[in-house]
C-alpha cells in the first residue's frame, strides 16, 4: 500500500511543481538542478548502505505533523498562486513519508538527501536576487581596484565599468552568482557522495565560493583589458560563453583538488563501504505499517492537488502578446515628435523583457526615450535595472491612478558625475488592464483579502511594462516635467489600447 | 632473508593533485589582500595626476574618464567640471561640453566664474562664425560674461568678451 500512496501524494503536487521547475529553469543560476536531482538517487543508495542494523519502525506522530505542514503548503500555494510552495510541500511530504516508514533512524540516515533537495529550492522573497545584485557589484568593485593596479583607466559604478572608449555592463553571468550556486551544490554533492566528514565542508564551501568569485573577477578584468587595449569584445557572444564554461570547469577541478588536499592534511577518510556480510546482517524490514493512514494521506493530497491544479491551470502561462514590433508607437505623441536613431538620446531606457522596443521623441530641446518590454511575472521594479546600470535612485513617488489610468511610478535618478534623469513606469496585463497596488483599491479589511487574492492571481499572469526616460545635465523645470508627464500618459494610453486590441483579436 | 616493508612507506599517496588547490588558495588570499590594500577608491590626488598625464599625452578620452571620476568623488568642486568639459570639447563633443558647464554655471544663477567665462567664449566663437543675427544667443553670452566678471580670476577676460558681445549688439 505504501508505494502507491506515496506515488499518489507526489502526483498531486506534480502540476504545481512542474510550473515551479519551468520558472526555475529560466533562472540561469539554477540550471544545475536537473543534474542534482538525477544524482540524488545515487546519494540515497550510498546513504542507505550505512543504515544501522535492525528493523525500521515508523513514527506517525511526527510524520502526521510534517505531512500536515506539507498539505498546508500545497494548499497555500494554490490559494495565493505561489509556485515556490510546491517544492516546499514536496520536500515536507518526502520527509514525512521517510519518518512514517523508518522513524528517526531512517531520517538521520537520509539527511544528506534532504540537504541536496533543499539546494533546489530558492529562498523566498527573491533574496537570492538581492544576493545576485550585491555579488555583481562587489565583483565589479574588486575588478575596478585590480584594474587600477594594472594601470587600466576605468571608472566603476554599480555594475558598470566605464573605460575610455566604451561602457561595459557586467551582466549576471559575469557576477559569479550563476556558477556560484552550481559549484556550491556540487561541492556538497561531492562531500555526501564520498561520505566525507561534515567538517570537510568548513574548508570546501568557502574555498569553492572563493574560487568562483575570484575566477569571475578575473574574467571581468580580462574582458575589460581586451576591450580597452585591443578593442576585442569578450563580454558577449560565444567567446563569453566559452570563457564562462571554462571557468566553471576550472572551479570544479579546484574543488576536487581541495578535497584531495583535505584528505592529505587531515586524513578525511572516506567511509569504508560495508562488507557483503554486514549488508546481509543489516538487512532489516519495515514493520508496523498500517494501510489506512497512507490511504487517508493520499486521498487528502489528491483532492487538494486536484483543486490546486484547477485553480492555477492558466497561471504562469507563456505571453500571448506578439513580438514587440506589433506595438509601433505613433510618430507624434502629446506634442512630441519621434526621431530616428541618428539623433541618439544621451542615455537609453533600461529594458530587460524578452520582447522590447525603444523609441526616441523630441519636443523642443527635450529628448526622451520610451521603452516597452514584456513579459514579466509579478511586479517588475524598473529601478533595480537602473541601479545596476550605475544610477542612484534619488526619489520615488508612486502616483495613484487617475480614473482608469495606470498607477505610475515617478522616479528621479542621478548618475555620477553630472547626469540627472526622470523616469516614469507602469505595468499592465495582457488585457490592457493597468496593474495597481492594493492600497489603490482600498484593501484594508476582509474586502482587502479578496483584493489581495485577486492581485496575487493577476501577478501569476504575464505583465507588460512601459517607461519613459529623460536624461540631461540639469533638473527639469515644472514645464519640462509636465511635458514628460503628458508624453508618458499618451504613450501608456496608446500602448494599453493596442494590447487590449490584440487581446480582443482586433489586431492580427 | 625476508624483508618486511611497512605499509605506510609503500602506499604514500602523491601530493601533486593537491597542488592546484594550494596555488588557488594562495591566489585568492593574495587577491583579497591586493584589493584591501588598494583601498575603497583611488585618492583625488592620484586621479588628478592621472588625468593631467592623460591630457599631457593628448589622450582626451582617458582624461574624460578620470575627470568624471573626480567629479563623482568631489561633486562640489566645479573646477573638475570645467576640466571635464574642456576634455569633452577636445574630443569634438562641444554640445555635451556646454551642457556639462551649464550644470555648474547656469545662465540664471551665479555659478563658477571660469565656467561662465568658458561658456561665453564658446558661445561668442560660435556666434561670430555662425549665427551673427542670433539675438537670444548673444544675450546668453552676455549673461555668462557678466557672471564671469564676478570672479576675480576671470574678470579681465570676461570684460574683454563683454566688449565683443556689446560690439556685436550695436
Amino acid at each position: 500500500m505504501v508505494p502507491p500512496a506515496v506515488a499518489l501524494m507526489f502526483a498531486a503536487q506534480v502540476p504545481l511543481l512542474w510550473k515551479f521547475f519551468i520558472d526555475l529553469w529560466s533562472r540561469p543560476q539554477y540550471e544545475f538542478f536537473p543534474i542534482l536531482l538525477a544524482a540524488i538517487p545515487f546519494v540515497a543508495t550510498v546513504c542507505l548502505r550505512e543504515l544501522p542494523a535492525g528493523d525500521l519502525r515508523g513514527g506517525w506522530g511526527v510524520a502526521t505533523v510534517v505531512l500536515l505542514a506539507s498539505w498546508a503548503s500545497l494548499a497555500l500555494g494554490g490559494i495565493f498562486y505561489l509556485r515556490w510552495a510546491a517544492p516546499v510541500s514536496t520536500w515536507l511530504m518526502l520527509a514525512g513519508c521517510v519518518w512514517a516508514l523508518g522513524g528517526r533512524r531512517l531520517a538521520i540516515t537520509l539527511w544528506p538527501v534532504g540537504v541536496l533537495l533543499l539546494l533546489v529550492i530558492p529562498p523566498p522573497g527573491q533574496y537570492d536576487s538581492a544576493l545576485l545584485v550585491s555579488l555583481r557589484q562587489l565583483a565589479v568593485a574588486c575588478a575596478g581596484r585590480l584594474l587600477d593596479l594594472l594601470n587600466v583607466p576605468q571608472f566603476t559604478h554599480g555594475a558598470v565599468i566605464d573605460i575610455p572608449n566604451d561602457r561595459l555592463m557586467v551582466e549576471e553571468a559575469c557576477s559569479g552568482i550563476n556558477s556560484l550556486l552550481a559549484v556550491l551544490a556540487f561541492t556538497i554533492l561531492l562531500a555526501f557522495w564520498k561520505r566525507l566528514p561534515a567538517k570537510s565542508l568548513l574548508l570546501l564551501l568557502p574555498a569553492a565560493a572563493s574560487y568562483v568569485f575570484w575566477a569571475n573577477v578575473a574574467r571581468i578584468i580580462i574582458c575589460a583589458v581586451a576591450k580597452q587595449r585591443y578593442d576585442v569584445d569578450l563580454l558577449t557572444g560565444a567567446t563569453h560563453e566559452l570563457l564562462g564554461i571554462g571557468l566553471f570547469a576550472s572551479c570544479m577541478a579546484l574543488v576536487f583538488s581541495t578535497e584531495y588536499l583535505g584528505q592529505r592534511l587531515w586524513q578525511w577518510d572516506e567511509h569504508a563501504e560495508p562488507s557483503a556480510a554486514e549488508l546481509v546482517v543489516n538487512r532489516g524490514g519495515i514493520v508496523g505499517q498500517k494501510a489506512w493512514p497512507w490511504c487517508a494521506a493520499a486521498l487528502v493530497f489528491v483532492l487538494t492537488g486536484t483543486a490546486v491544479t484547477w485553480r492555477t491551470a492558466g497561471a504562469w502561462r507563456e505571453s500571448k502578446l506578439p513580438p514587440s514590433a506589433a506595438f509601433a508607437l505613433p510618430t507624434t505623441l502629446a506634442g512630441w515628435n519621434r526621431v530616428d536613431d541618428s539623433d541618439k538620446a544621451p542615455e537609453r531606457a533600461e529594458i530587460s523583457g524578452r520582447q522590447h522596443q525603444l523609441a526616441q521623441y523630441r519636443r523642443g530641446a527635450l529628448l526622451a526615450t520610451i521603452g516597452i518590454d514584456y513579459p514579466f511575472y509579478g511586479f517588475h521594479d524598473a529601478t533595480t535595472c537602473y541601479a545596476l546600470a550605475g544610477w542612484n535612485i534619488e526619489d520615488r513617488a508612486d502616483q495613484p491612478p487617475k480614473g482608469d489610468g495606470p498607477a505610475v511610478f515617478d522616479v528621479s535618478l542621478r548618475r555620477p558625475p553630472l547626469s540627472m534623469g526622470t523616469m516614469h513606469f507602469a505595468l499592465c496585463d495582457e488585457a490592457g488592464n493597468w496593474w495597481r497596488r492594493p492600497a489603490d483599491s482600498g484593501a484594508n479589511s476582509g474586502l482587502g483579502l479578496k483584493l489581495r487574492l485577486s492581485r496575487e492571481r493577476a501577478m501569476a499572469y504575464p505583465l507588460a511594462q512601459i517607461q519613459v526616460l529623460r536624461v540631461g545635465y540639469d533638473a527639469l523645470d515644472a514645464a519640462g516635467n509636465e511635458q514628460i508627464n503628458q508624453l508618458f500618459d499618451e504613450a501608456a494610453k496608446s500602448f494599453a489600447a493596442k494590447v487590449k486590441a490584440w487581446h480582443e483579436g482586433k489586431l492580427r | 632473508m625476508n624483508v618486511i616493508v611497512a605499509e605506510s612507506e609503500t602506499e604514500r599517496p602523491a601530493f601533486w593533485p593537491a597542488v592546484p588547490a594550494v596555488i588557488a588558495i594562495l591566489l585568492c588570499v593574495g587577491l583579497t589582500a591586493a584589493v584591501v590594500w588598494t583601498g575603497a577608491e583611488p585618492s583625488v590626488a592620484t586621479l588628478q595626476a592621472k588625468a593631467a598625464a592623460a591630457v599631457a599625452r593628448h589622450d582626451d578620452r582617458t582624461a574624460v574618464l578620470y575627470y568624471r571620476h573626480l567629479l563623482a568623488l568631489e561633486p562640489a568642486q566645479p573646477a573638475h567640471a570645467l576640466k571635464l568639459a574642456l576634455a569633452i570639447d577636445r574630443i569634438g563633443r562641444r554640445d555635451e561640453a556646454i551642457a556639462v558647464l551649464t550644470a555648474v554655471a547656469p545662465v540664471a544663477g551665479s555659478g563658477f566664474g571660469p565656467a561662465h567665462l568658458q561658456l561665453a567664449d564658446w558661445l561668442v566663437s560660435g556666434l561670430v562664425l555662425g549665427s551673427k543675427g542670433d539675438r537670444a544667443g548673444w544675450d546668453i553670452a552676455r549673461r555668462h560674461a557678466k557672471a564671469a566678471q564676478n570672479d576675480p580670476a576671470s574678470q579681465a577676460a570676461a570684460t574683454a568678451l563683454l566688449e565683443i558681445v556689446d560690439g556685436a549688439g550695436r
